[in-house]
């Protein structure tokens, strides 16, 4: 499903290139859940958004459905992840002009995907049916997480990617969203990379990788 | 523990110790220094428009107090010979004898010897009689309050001059052999005096030497009354000499020019208002952004007022600073306008304003108070929100849904402001009603802009098919808030250009028609002389190309107590065929052939109420026929009225016959002369030639049409620079807010592009979003301009110059503004578009992490 190799990323400071990873390479397998830890700043999140092609390498490459995103160019780059991924992040993942069910059905309309009885047993699964005609604003941190993941698998991305998506939830919000993530992933054999500092949270998915002082182990 | 002393009074709010809140404020503005250039330029072009107008203004001002010290006769009430003759000093001493509350005037003029054109206006006065009354019209000409009678009066008397003429009239009078300037009756050099009130080349003196400079020995050219309510009437010996003059409301210079000065003071409100907007824009903007600023502020122990005080203290302190800049564009834009509008009031009204600025430091005292009053008029509400908000409340929870709210509370004051509007247009009668119909329809527009938009933004939404063009309608409704403070300012500038544009066209169109109608013959030409006309007119007779000679005489008189200009043509097919004639009776021309009718211009049908087969009563004396004084009326009938544009005065019109018949004493006009048009270059070389004419005395027809548009263009340039400039401003105004928000589109625009929306589409679409914004803000400037160039052709100037003209409609107009709407829109948004597409994705990933 997605294969990264000898990956390397670097970032320029004042006291010049300071290097987050180097020679880094990880597969994941299709309908497998991943969770990628490590301490605050050693690159999970930079290593996350070079597999969504959100962000570029200095080097090496990234396979996802046989493509290396890294030799795409922007547009090339935004049309893969409109049809094969789908990207969570910790907050502000809705579009703030459009209501929850606009939300919900934008990226897989971009994808020319959306599947109605689909999307209402997603909407039915996240308990979502009584905030379609609000707006993002209107709700709380953890029922605009909940719409992200309805989002990311509505439009039936094979490839999950989450930053933190419950990092800036509660405890027993965070539970939920997650134990409805899992949940519906594994009811649709959605690949799942998530980046996490819990590791309750970890212990949850198939296997995890901790990312230190540049090395994946 | 020391007790704690809590400080209450405004000095202990603003204490040495608490500048450091100042310094955390203001260090806001050099981290966003777009923001402090919106707010720099906001604050700067709304100085420098106002504060250019009002110096216009003021130059005008000066120069009309100036005429009114030159006893100006439109001003003074006084009275005169009615045989055009000057009074005796014997019915002088008479008067006064009776009561009379007159003083006499001496005017008239001294040439300089071999100088072409240079003459000097000399002004004879009577000081003593002068202060007689405690109502003095002009109370001291220009003069000062302590003046001396003693010197004034007494060999070798004095003369008072403007700075400028007292350098000349000192060589004048040092080379007095060589200039011909004349000493006084004892050889001897007067006393030259300078007042600076005293209008240059004009000169006041004691009436005995004016007298005699102007060899009018005993004798005044007019008397002035010093109290207009002085009813008394004239003595019956003297009745039939002389006249009373009271002027009229209508006449006074600075009322006729209050109009106009009116309409730019009201253009430069506008642009003050435009730049205000900005500001407003930049230090609301600059509040929010510091929320978390004034949070900690109050965590360390920073009272609210205290905070308050320190932001009013900054936004003056900054105002401050913009003011002297603002002032000197300011001055510089008044200097580039003020020959055009010198040229336009000279046009329009024959006021004579000096196209030399000379400002007082009131002006620029008033300016700097403006900027600050602008400043705290634009901070009031943003402050008030302010106040309002919780303590440590980061930032508003406001979503788009109480936008709507909001919008539709505007939209109701908007509607009731437009009710108002209507309703003044209903009942008001008052050249200001005009102004304030136009200021309660911008305020409407202003508050129901955002609604519509939304509105129009919503059925966009509602119609799209595509999910990204969906997206694209309601990001753009979600920018409405945050836009429609530029866009308002947007909607006004183009609102008033394709009104004044609209008004100014439709003038031309209507001008440039009548111009070829009254100018129908091909030469038009004014002889020194009576004598001279005849001899030309013999000349003319005998030419072979020449097929009418069409002479023209005028004189003056009063209808009722309304001074009018006579004027007399020859009945002839080149005016029957040509004269524009707004509405005319059956026959009028040959009724006006045969005595019993007269020709009325708009400005005297309306100023009267006059109507076609009114009864006119004119007066006119019998000295011809009776060789007395004797003072007659006759009666005539209103024939038509005609189109009379940028006359200020009343005027009738009658066959030549008719006014030689009862105003023998009508001085000569030009003549008109109708001449086979291959020939028009050569007759008039000869005509100069032959009898020595200038330039300005014979003109073809094309060379006065050229000059009459040309005057024209000079009257409405200034209305189209500043409207131009307005435009300008409200583009910088969209252009900043553009910037300022681009860096809050990160958590609008980073969702989509993770969704899968490439950062080239973005941009396209970024870019659409505002053309779209722009194309719908000028679609509703078209209707709301059309409004505004109804009222101002409608209301506004037939309130204010006495003449309607027909309301037109140009469409390539509104579509070149529309076009430069999107010009100005898509330049705007060209910046923050480039940002977006050349900002790194790490940049955009900042999205993600917090709400800017």
């Amino acid at each position: 499903m997605l294969s990264a190799t000898d990956l390397a990323k670097s970032h320029r400071t004042p006291q010049g290139p300071l290097s987050l990873f180097q020679d880094l390479s990880l597969t994941l397998k299709h309908g497998e859940s991943v969770a990628l830890m490590g301490e605050s700043g050693c690159g999970k999140s930079t290593l996350l958004h070079i597999l969504a092609g959100l962000e570029q390498a200095d080097q090496g490459r990234v396979m996802i459905n046989e493509q290396d995103i890294c030799r795409l160019n922007d547009s090339q780059r935004a049309h893969l992840r409109r049809h094969h991924l789908g990207v969570i992040f910790q907050q502000l993942n809705l579009i703030p002009s459009l209501s929850i069910y606009d939300n919900l059905v934008f990226q897989a309309r971009l994808a020319n995907r959306l599947d109605k009885p689909w999307l209402e047993h997603l909407i039915t699964k996240l308990d979502l049916q009584t905030l379609l005609k609000r707006y993002p604003a209107q709700l709380s941190g953890g029922q605009q997480q909940r719409v992200a993941i309805g989002r990311a698998l509505a439009a039936k991305a094979p490839l999950l990617l989450a930053d933190e998506p419950t990092g800036s939830l509660d405890e027993a919000n965070a539970e939920q969203v997650m134990s409805l993530m899992l949940n519906l992933v594994k009811e649709t054999g959605t690949s799942l990379l998530m980046v996490t500092h819990s590791s309750h949270l970890a212990s949850q998915l198939d296997r995890s990788l901790t990312l230190s002082q540049g090395r994946l182990s | 523990m020391p007790k704690l002393r809590y400080p209450s009074s405004l000095s202990s709010r603003l204490s040495p110790s608490s500048l450091w809140i100042l310094h955390a404020l203001i260090s806001h503005w050099w981290r966003h220094p777009v923001q402090l250039g919106t707010l720099v330029i906001g604050l700067l072009a709304a100085t420098a428009l106002w504060s250019g107008v009002q110096a216009l203004n003021q130059q005008a001002r000066m120069s009309y107090d100036q005429a009114a010290a030159r006893f100006d006769s439109i001003n003074q009430a006084h009275l005169i010979n009615s045989q055009q003759q000057p009074i005796s000093q014997e019915d002088y001493v008479t008067l006064r004898r009776q009561g009379w509350p007159v003083s006499p005037l001496i005017e008239g003029s001294v040439e300089i010897k071999d100088t072409e054109s240079l003459s000097l206006n000399v002004i004879g006065i009577e000081p003593l009689s002068l202060q007689t009354s405690s109502q003095m019209a002009a109370p001291s000409a220009g003069l000062p309050e302590n003046l001396s009678l003693n010197a004034f009066l007494t060999p070798p008397w004095e003369v008072w001059v403007s700075p400028r003429t007292a350098e000349l009239l000192q060589g004048l009078l040092d080379k007095a052999d060589e200039s011909g300037f004349p000493l006084n009756p004892l050889g001897e050099k007067p006393t030259i005096k300078i007042s600076p009130a005293i209008a240059h080349d004009e000169l006041i003196t004691d009436s005995y030497l004016a007298q005699y400079w102007l060899d009018m020995d005993q004798q005044f050219s007019r008397l002035l009354l010093l109290d207009s309510s002085f009813t008394q009437p004239l003595p019956e010996d003297l009745a039939t000499r002389l006249r009373v003059i009271i002027p009229q409301s209508d006449h006074d210079i600075s009322r006729l020019t209050d109009s106009f000065h009116l309409n730019l003071t009201a253009l430069s409100l506008l642009a003050f208002l435009v730049g205000l907007l900005m500001v407003y824009s930049a230090i609301h903007l600059a509040l929010n952004q510091r929320l978390p600023l004034r949070r900690i502020l109050i965590s360390c122990g920073v009272s609210q007022r205290q905070l308050m005080t320190w932001l009013i203290v900054e936004l003056l302190l900054i105002s401050g600073a913009i003011a002297l800049p603002g002032l000197i564009v300011g001055y510089w834009i008044a200097s580039l306008l003020l020959p055009d509008l010198s040229a336009s009031l000279a046009g329009l009204y024959g006021a004579q304003v000096s196209s030399e600025l000379q400002l007082s430091w009131r002006w620029w005292q008033q300016g700097v108070l403006m900027a600050w009053g602008g400043t705290l008029i634009a901070a009031f509400m943003p402050l008030i929100q302010l106040l309002k908000r919780e303590n440590l409340q980061l930032s508003s929870n406001s979503v788009s849904l109480s936008h709507h709210a909001l919008f539709k509370r505007l939209s109701w004051i908007g509607m009731a402001s437009g009710t108002i509007a209507l309703l003044i247009g209903y009942y008001g009668e008052s050249l200001f009603s005009g102004f304030l119909i136009l200021a309660f329809v911008f305020l409407s527009a202003a508050l129901l802009l955002p609604f519509l938009l939304d509105k129009l933004l919503a059925l966009g939404q509602l119609a799209a098919q595509k999910v990204t063009l969906q997206w694209l309608w309601s990001d753009a409704r979600l920018q409405v808030p945050h836009l429609s403070v530029a866009l308002v300012a947007l909607l006004l500038a183009l609102s008033t250009s394709i009104g004044v544009g609209g008004m100014v066209e439709g003038f031309r169109n209507t001008f440039v028609g009548w111009l070829d109608q009254r100018l129908a013959a091909e030469v038009y030409l004014r002889a020194d002389s009576p004598a001279q006309a005849e001899e030309i007119t013999d000349w003319l007779s005998t030419h072979e190309h020449v097929s009418a000679i069409l002479p023209s005489a005028r004189a003056d008189t009063l209808l009722g107590s309304t001074p009018v200009d006579l004027r007399g043509i020859a009945v002839h097919s080149t005016y029957v065929d040509h004269w524009p004639l707004l509405s005319s009776s059956e026959q009028a021309w040959q009724q006006i052939e045969q005595d019993s009718a007269v020709m009325i211009n708009e400005q005297l049908a309306r100023q009267l109420q006059l109507n076609l087969g009114d009864r006119l009563k004119l007066e006119h004396s019998l000295s011809e026929s009776t060789g007395t004084d004797e003072l007659s009326t006759e009666h005539f009938t209103v024939a038509a009225i005609y189109s009379d544009y940028g006359n200020p005065t009343g005027q009738i019109m009658m066959s030549l016959d008719t006014l030689y018949r009862f105003w023998p004493e009508a001085s000569l006009g030009s003549f008109a002369i109708r001449v086979d048009s291959d020939q028009i270059s050569p007759l008039v070389s000869q005509l100069r030639d032959k009898f020595d004419l200038s330039d300005t005395q014979v003109l073809d027809q094309q060379a006065v049409r050229n000059y009459s548009i040309q005057l024209f263009e000079r009257t409405f340039a200034a209305t189209q620079a500043l409207n131009l400039l307005v435009l300008g401003v409200a583009s910088i105004a969209l252009f900043s807010s553009l910037l300022t928000l681009s860096s809050m589109r990160l958590t609008q625009v980073a969702p989509v592009w993770a969704c899968g929306v490439s950062r080239r589409q973005l941009m396209v679409i970024e870019l659409l979003r505002l053309l779209l914004m722009a194309f719908m803000t000028a679609l509703i400037a078209i209707p709301l301009g059309l409004i505004i160039s109804y009222c101002l052709v409608a209301i506004i100037n037939v309130r204010a110059f006495g003449w309607a003209l027909p309301w037109q409609i140009f469409p390539q107009q509104w579509l070149t503004l529309t076009l430069s709407a999107l010009v100005s829109a898509f330049f705007a948004a060209l910046i923050p578009v480039l940002k977006l597409q050349l900002s790194s994705p790490s940049e955009l990933l900042k999205g993600f992490r917090d709400d800017q």
